[in-house]
């Protein structure tokens, strides 16, 4: 039985529906059985009994015709009408033997067999009268054939008949004792039936019963811990322990109630740890606040001094820009100057050029006159050699070499004369250039001295935006400062609330009934853990404060010393 | 017939005579006879003639004819002077013989009488071969050109040369 | 008659002395005439002599020339001249008028001979300008002893009749005006005695230039005259059979001898109107018997006479010469050496001209075809010009006749003188170069060259000895061959000779025969052992080859021993202008005779070669040749000096080649050739410059001497 305990529930269930299945079974199988048996003894009944006697009514029928047909033929006169009676008789007498033998497939039982042999030979006699029957008729004796069918033939006739007929009665009464053994079969079938039937209900009820309390008992404990537990009574027993799912339940649950139990235990502790820790931030964040006050006040009062830099600065580089537009000014003007001077060259190289042109004139001039000079003097040979008669043309000559030689000298002293403009036009040139190179320098130093300016005014306009930056940076400081002073006072007053929570806590925790036993050992190891925790945390806050107090001064030491960078 | 032109010759050689083409070369005044004077031209491309003596300075072509050059103060042992534009050849015709005198430059034609041309001083004859006289003009002196001498004693010239 | 002979000459003076160079001319003018005359009658003497008689119609000949030397020479007041032509006209007065037949002619000829020789010495006397002063007084009385022993003479013989003395004088006229028609001639004189009412005249009929079918014309001529007249001849006769007559007719005119009773006049007027006619002359022939024929001329011709002008065609009257028709005009051979210059001059002018620097870059189509036009107007003056220069050779062969003759009876040699080709022409001043050594030729071939009678007899040689002057055309160079039938050059002898005077430079076994036979051109060689008259002084064949290379011509000789000798002189046609090739030395421009280039070629380095000596040479397939830098032996400046950058021109010249350097060739052009300036040339020998040129731009380019280059002159 203890098997059956520690079986599944879902193979326990299936165990017991087989069993009432195996019965409904066994109820049917019997039922089918005998109503199969039943169906053939009716089978039977049909095809021995009732067959028969359709062919035993039909066998008498014809016959009774082919005696009619046998008498006809007695009685007609020609053969024509003999033979036409004799084919009838043989048709009817075709049909007899196929009843006849149909007939004969029906016979089961010995009796009837007999029975049936007694009229087979019967038959015979009677189909032998009729052929000699029909030989007389052939002759037309009809006497005779009166004899014969008087005779002998009424003797077969009624032989046959009864045969016929008792076949008949013996096959009635064999299909009368056939049904009475199938009603009896069918009585013994239906008990059978019942008894089985009757027999199933019962086996299942108590098998039902049996099942559902072995699942349902333990169920019922498990649900009466839970509601302990949420009562927050963590101290409870269970006694399950089999093997099947509701023992597993029950284990866990055992777990979970040992679990809670001590997690309440340490939530316990802490919430004291907590509730300490946070009365000392609250302490310390106080001091925090006041001292970024005072940052606060000091980093005003730099402001104030860095503005009155920015504003000379400014000053400063303003002037420097109107040196360098006035020494831009002299730049240009020095420039035109030298423009001018070039000009001035130009014009000269003009007066120069002019000057060359004409001495090349006056050179032609001369070349002329010296050509004239020598034509002259041709002529005056030419005048010469005609004597007399050239006197006045050799006066002519001569005035024209004269008017030569005047001309010649003209062109010299006007050659003289361009030549010294030229000169003078040279040291002219020579001056102005000089002036020009002066002119030169002058517009150099000018440009030179406007670019140190420039440069000067470019640096103090770079000082001033940078002056700008340091008092932007100062407001900054200033506004960090005081957010840093209210985020102090924000964290004192939440660590203030920590610890109030702290406590609360320790109230709700102190609901729970606690084990005590139980789970000791692991109270100790979680215990020392935290409390390391907690120590960890409260060095840490501490340290940190002090670092920043120190970090604070030597900024502010720092920023006082070094406010020239900026 | 004949002696009409030879008068007319004579009367024309008359009239020539006496007067003089000048002109400067180097610190001197020289003169040449108006009838060897065929005309007075500028300087012209020169084509160098060799195996001359460097006073021939080559032919030139004056309107088709070729004449040969003689360049005057390289002929009177004076410094070579570069040509000028005012440079000039005088064409002398002596006895059908063309030649062109290179000078500096030419002055006038002057009619120099007689009792002024002075012989040279016989001390240097050798020296004055070419001059013919000396004529005195106002205060100047013109030392008269024996043209035919300059012409045709270039081999007294060269033995000269080699004494 | 005499009167008529004198007036003519004193008409030609007149004329002369209308133009403008009035002595000048009328000096020249005597001087040229009886040169000419004198030759002539040479001429006729010789031609006479060998008959050993005269001829009727050359006794007037004769003694028409020498009254006609007679009376200028009086003109001119040269008496000796006068003289001894006087005595000479009454000379052949004489014979004129008696038998010739009769008369003893053995001393005429060189009576005459001699007294011409004198004539003409005078003649050179005057024509140089030296008095004519010599002595005429023992030739005249030679003359005068001979005509009186021939007076002597021919009071033994009868008389002649008169009739025929007429005849001869006629024939003498006609001789004058139609040479070639002596019997139609004599048969024309022979109606004139039987018709004495009418007169016979000849018309010479000149048609203008372009008037076209000359001898329908002609043809027409002669039917009109049928009208009034009975036609004698006409010439030439077959104008209507010979195609060629109108050309012959528009060159030498018309002639046609008719006779009439009607007067001059009328038949001049009858000419005047003929259409076409240029000019005609008509002379009445019979109606003056003895006197000089009348000339009826028309206006033109004393203008056409007197202006001397060029035209080729104008009528000649220079009645005396012996050329067919008279349609030349003589001319001063300085005034052609002028007119030479002048288109020299306008050759040069014109490339100056169309060359003009300032002309270039010029779009001036209308001036090149007008400077186009002009080129051809100049180039066909110029030829015209030279053609005008060109004197055919005659003259100077005919000289040789004479020469022939006095050799021949100095020496007793027979010898006969050919010639062939004395129409060849060359230009005037060449020729005058040609006379002197022909002379000397002719005179070394009869005097070494043709053996005496026996030898030539030994020699199976026909016994008189032959002189062939022979001269013809080869390009532009005339040869004239100078040959005998004698013994011919003696080599040895010559090389023996040679030796003998130190004149031999090479072993004579290397020297090829023409070497051999040139020894004899060398100044003072003669092989000659004896001083003849005529030869063997060793200056003759000098003379021959320096007169020669003057015009720029060659002699080369050839002989075969016994058989004769040839000497072949080699001259331009002219020297005026030749084709040149210029190339450039440095900045001077010098001018090549393309003749004697051979070829100009870029060297290649490793044809190039110098011996120990110095002497640079250059390999030219397979033959080496000297090289002459022009620069080194002009003394020129260039910056080409290596032989690369610069030039090669091969010339050649007497079989002599070099291959001269030099910058770069300019072109080939026709240069006017013009001797370097008197004062130089008088003065200064300049080695290899034969003259000098002027070229386009007016610049002056030296002609090289190709002779002195090939080392020829050296």
């Amino acid at each position: 039985m203890n098997f059956y305990y520690n079986m599944k529930i879902a193979r326990k269930l299936l165990i017991g529906f087989i069993l009432v299945a195996i019965i409904a079974g066994i109820v049917g199988v019997v039922g089918i059985v005998n109503l199969k048996d039943m169906a053939a003894n009716d089978q039977i009944l049909y095809n021995n009994m009732t067959k028969p006697m359709k062919y035993g009514d039909e066998i008498s029928v014809t016959f009774q015709k082919v005696r009619n047909y046998s008498r006809d033929m007695i009685m007609a006169n020609n053969a024509a009408e003999v033979e036409k009676y004799y084919s009838n008789i043989k048709d009817c007498s075709a049909a007899i033997d196929a009843s006849q033998v149909e007939l004969q497939k029906c016979i089961i039982s010995d009796e009837a067999q007999v029975l049936y042999d007694e009229y087979v030979k019967s038959r015979k006699a009677y189909v032998a009268n009729l052929n000699d029957l029909y030989n007389i008729c052939l002759v037309n004796d009809d006497v005779s054939a009166m004899a014969l069918l008087r005779g002998e033939m009424v003797d077969n006739c009624n032989a046959e008949q009864t045969a016929i007929d008792n076949l008949m009665q013996k096959m009635v009464d064999a299909g009368a004792a056939k049904s009475a053994e199938n009603s009896s079969t069918a009585n013994t079938a239906t008990v059978t039936m019942i008894i089985l039937a009757v027999g199933g209900v019962f086996i299942s009820i108590v098998l039902g019963v049996f099942i559902s309390r072995i699942i349902s008992n333990p169920i019922n404990k498990l649900s009466r811990a839970a509601e302990l537990i949420a009562d927050g009574d963590l101290n409870i027993e269970l006694d399950i322990d089999t093997k099947d799912e509701i023992g597993m339940l029950a284990r866990s649950f055992r777990r979970m109630s040992d679990n809670l139990n001590e997690t309440m235990t340490n939530i316990n502790a802490s919430s004291e740890q907590v509730a300490s820790g946070s009365k000392q931030v609250s302490e310390s964040s106080m001091a925090l606040s006041q001292g970024a006050t005072e940052q606060a006040s000091s980093i005003e009062e730099l402001t104030a001094s860095i503005e009155e830099i920015a504003s000379q600065t400014k000053l400063n580089s303003e002037n420097a820009n109107e040196a360098n537009k006035l020494s831009e000014e002299a730049k240009v003007n020095a420039e035109q100057g030298n423009v001018q001077m070039k000009e001035m060259l130009k014009a000269m190289d003009g007066i120069n050029e002019s000057s060359s042109n004409i001495s090349k004139i006056i050179k032609v001039i001369d070349e002329i006159a010296s050509q004239t000079n020598i034509l002259a003097l041709n002529a005056a040979v030419e005048a010469a050699r005609a004597g007399q008669h050239g006197k006045g043309f050799a006066v002519v000559a001569e005035e024209v070499r004269t008017l030569a030689g005047r001309s010649a000298n003209a062109a010299k002293e006007t050659t003289e004369m361009i030549e010294g403009s030229v000169k003078k036009v040279d040291g002219g040139m020579k001056i102005a250039n000089q002036t020009a190179d002066a002119l030169n320098k002058i517009v150099a130093d000018i440009t030179k001295v406007s670019s140190l300016i420039g440069n000067i005014a470019i640096a103090s306009n770079e000082q001033s935006t940078g002056i700008e930056q340091v008092n932007q940076g100062l407001m900054q400081v200033s506004t960090v400062v005081q957010t840093n002073s209210a985020t102090s006072e924000e964290s004192a007053s939440a660590s203030e609330e920590l610890s109030g929570q702290a406590e609360l806590m320790k109230q709700l925790v102190a609901k729970f009934k606690l084990k005590r036993s139980g789970a000791k050992r692991s109270y100790d190891d979680m215990d020392s853990n935290v409390l390391r925790a907690v120590d960890d945390a409260n060095q840490r806050r501490k340290s940190k404060y002090n670092d920043n107090s120190i970090k604070a001064n030597k900024k502010i030491e720092l920023s006082d010393t070094e406010f020239g960078k900026y | 017939m004949r002696q009409m032109e030879e008068e007319l010759q004579e009367q024309q050689e008359d009239t020539q005579k006496g007067r003089f083409l000048t002109f400067p070369l180097g610190n001197e005044s020289y003169g040449i006879e108006i009838q060897y004077v065929t005309e007075i031209i500028g300087i012209q491309p020169i084509t160098e003639v060799p195996e001359l003596p460097e006073y021939i300075r080559g032919i030139i072509n004056l309107r088709g004819k070729i004449i040969p050059v003689m360049d005057a103060r390289i002929r009177f042992k004076k410094p070579y002077l570069e040509y000028n534009d005012r440079t000039c050849v005088i064409v002398i015709d002596v006895k059908e013989v063309a030649i062109g005198l290179i000078v500096d430059s030419v002055s006038e034609v002057l009619s120099i009488a007689e009792e002024n041309i002075v012989p040279t001083p016989s001390i240097q004859q050798i020296k004055n071969k070419y001059i013919k006289g000396i004529g005195k003009v106002g205060n100047e002196v013109k030392l008269l050109l024996d043209c035919e001498k300059i012409l045709n004693d270039q081999e007294l010239d060269e033995i000269s040369n080699i004494e | 008659m005499l009167h008529a002979g004198y007036k003519c000459e004193l008409a030609k003076g007149v004329i002369a002395l209308a133009s403008d160079n009035i002595g000048e001319s009328l000096f020249d003018l005597f001087i040229f005439e009886t040169s000419q005359n004198i030759e002539q009658l040479e001429q006729i003497i010789l031609d006479n002599e060998k008959e050993s008689s005269f001829a009727s119609d050359a006794i007037n000949e004769i003694f028409r020339i020498m009254h006609t030397i007679k009376g200028s020479a009086a003109m001119m007041m040269f008496d000796n001249i006068s003289s001894v032509a006087h005595k000479v006209e009454d000379l052949f007065y004489f014979i004129r008028e008696h038998s010739a037949e009769k008369i003893d002619y053995n001393d005429v000829p060189d009576l005459v001979l001699e007294s011409l020789d004198f004539i003409r010495c005078e003649m050179e006397k005057i024509k140089t300008g030296i008095t004519a002063d010599g002595d005429g007084a023992a030739i005249v009385t030679k003359i005068a002893a001979s005509l009186k022993q021939k007076k002597d003479k021919y009071q033994d013989q009868p008389q002649i009749m008169p009739e025929k003395e007429a005849n001869d004088v006629n024939n003498a006229n006609d001789q004058k005006l139609i040479i070639d028609k002596k019997p139609k001639k004599r048969k024309a004189n022979r109606e004139k005695i039987t018709e004495d009412n009418k007169n016979t005249y000849k018309a010479h009929v000149y048609f203008e230039e372009d008037c076209q079918m000359e001898s329908l014309r002609s043809f027409d001529i002669i039917n009109k005259i049928y009208q009034f007249a009975e036609v004698i001849e006409y010439k030439p006769g077959d104008i209507m059979e010979n195609d060629n007559s109108a050309s012959i007719i528009r060159e030498r005119g018309f002639e046609v001898t008719f006779k009439t009773a009607q007067n001059i006049t009328d038949i001049d007027e009858f000419f005047s109107k003929l259409l076409f006619l240029r000019k005609h002359l008509l002379k009445e022939i019979a109606a003056f018997d003895l006197h000089q024929p009348a000339e009826v001329v028309t206006p033109e011709m004393p203008i056409e006479n007197k202006t001397e002008e060029k035209q080729p065609v104008a009528n000649a009257t220079t009645d005396t010469h012996t050329a067919p028709i008279a349609t030349m005009i003589n001319v001063n051979v300085a005034k052609l050496d002028k007119l030479m210059d002048l288109v020299g001059e306008m050759v040069i002018s014109e490339a100056m001209v169309v060359e003009n620097p300032d002309l270039k870059g010029l779009e001036i189509e209308n001036f090149k075809k007008a400077s186009r036009q002009l080129h051809k107007i100049t180039s066909e003056l110029q030829d015209t010009v030279m053609s005008i220069r060109m004197v055919p050779l005659a003259d100077v062969f005919q000289k040789m006749h004479r020469v022939m003759r006095d050799m021949c009876k100095k020496l007793g040699k027979d010898v006969k003188l050919e010639i062939i080709g004395e129409d060849t022409e060359a230009d005037k001043n060449i020729i005058t170069h040609l006379s002197d050594p022909l002379m000397h030729l002719v005179r070394n071939c009869i005097d070494h060259g043709i053996e005496s009678e026996e030898d030539r007899v030994r020699n199976n040689k026909p016994k008189t000895g032959k002189v062939t002057l022979e001269a013809r055309n080869a390009g532009n160079d005339v040869l004239v061959i100078v040959r005998d039938d004698g013994m011919g050059l003696d080599k040895n002898k010559i090389l023996a000779k040679a030796k003998e005077n130190g004149l031999l430079n090479k072993d004579s076994s290397e020297m090829s025969d023409s070497e051999v036979y040139n020894l004899i051109f060398i100044p003072g060689f003669s092989t000659n052992d004896n001083i003849t008259e005529f030869s063997g002084r060793g200056v003759g064949m000098d003379v021959v080859t320096s007169n020669i290379e003057e015009v720029g011509g060659s002699v080369s000789i050839d002989s075969t021993q016994g058989v004769g000798t040839a000497i072949t002189i080699k001259i331009p046609l002219t020297l005026a202008i030749i084709d040149g090739m210029n190339i450039q030395v440095g900045d001077s421009l010098y001018t090549i005779p393309t003749i004697s280039i051979k070829e100009s070629f870029f060297p290649k380095q490793q044809d190039l070669l110098t011996d120990p000596d110095g002497n640079e040479m250059i390999m030219v397939r397979g033959q080496c040749y000297a090289i002459v830098r022009l620069h080194q032996c002009l003394n020129v400046k260039t910056e080409v000096t290596d032989f690369t950058q610069g030039i090669f021109i091969m010339i050649e010249q007497y079989e002599k080649t070099v291959c001269i350097f030099a910058d770069e060739l300019i072109g080939q052009q026709q240069v006017v050739v013009k001797t370097l300036p008197k004062y130089i040339k008088n003065n200064y020998k300049i080695n290899g410059l034969a003259g000098c040129t002027l070229l386009g731009n007016g610049g002056i380019s030296l002609i090289l001497d190709v002779g002195w280059f090939t080392g020829y002159k050296k």
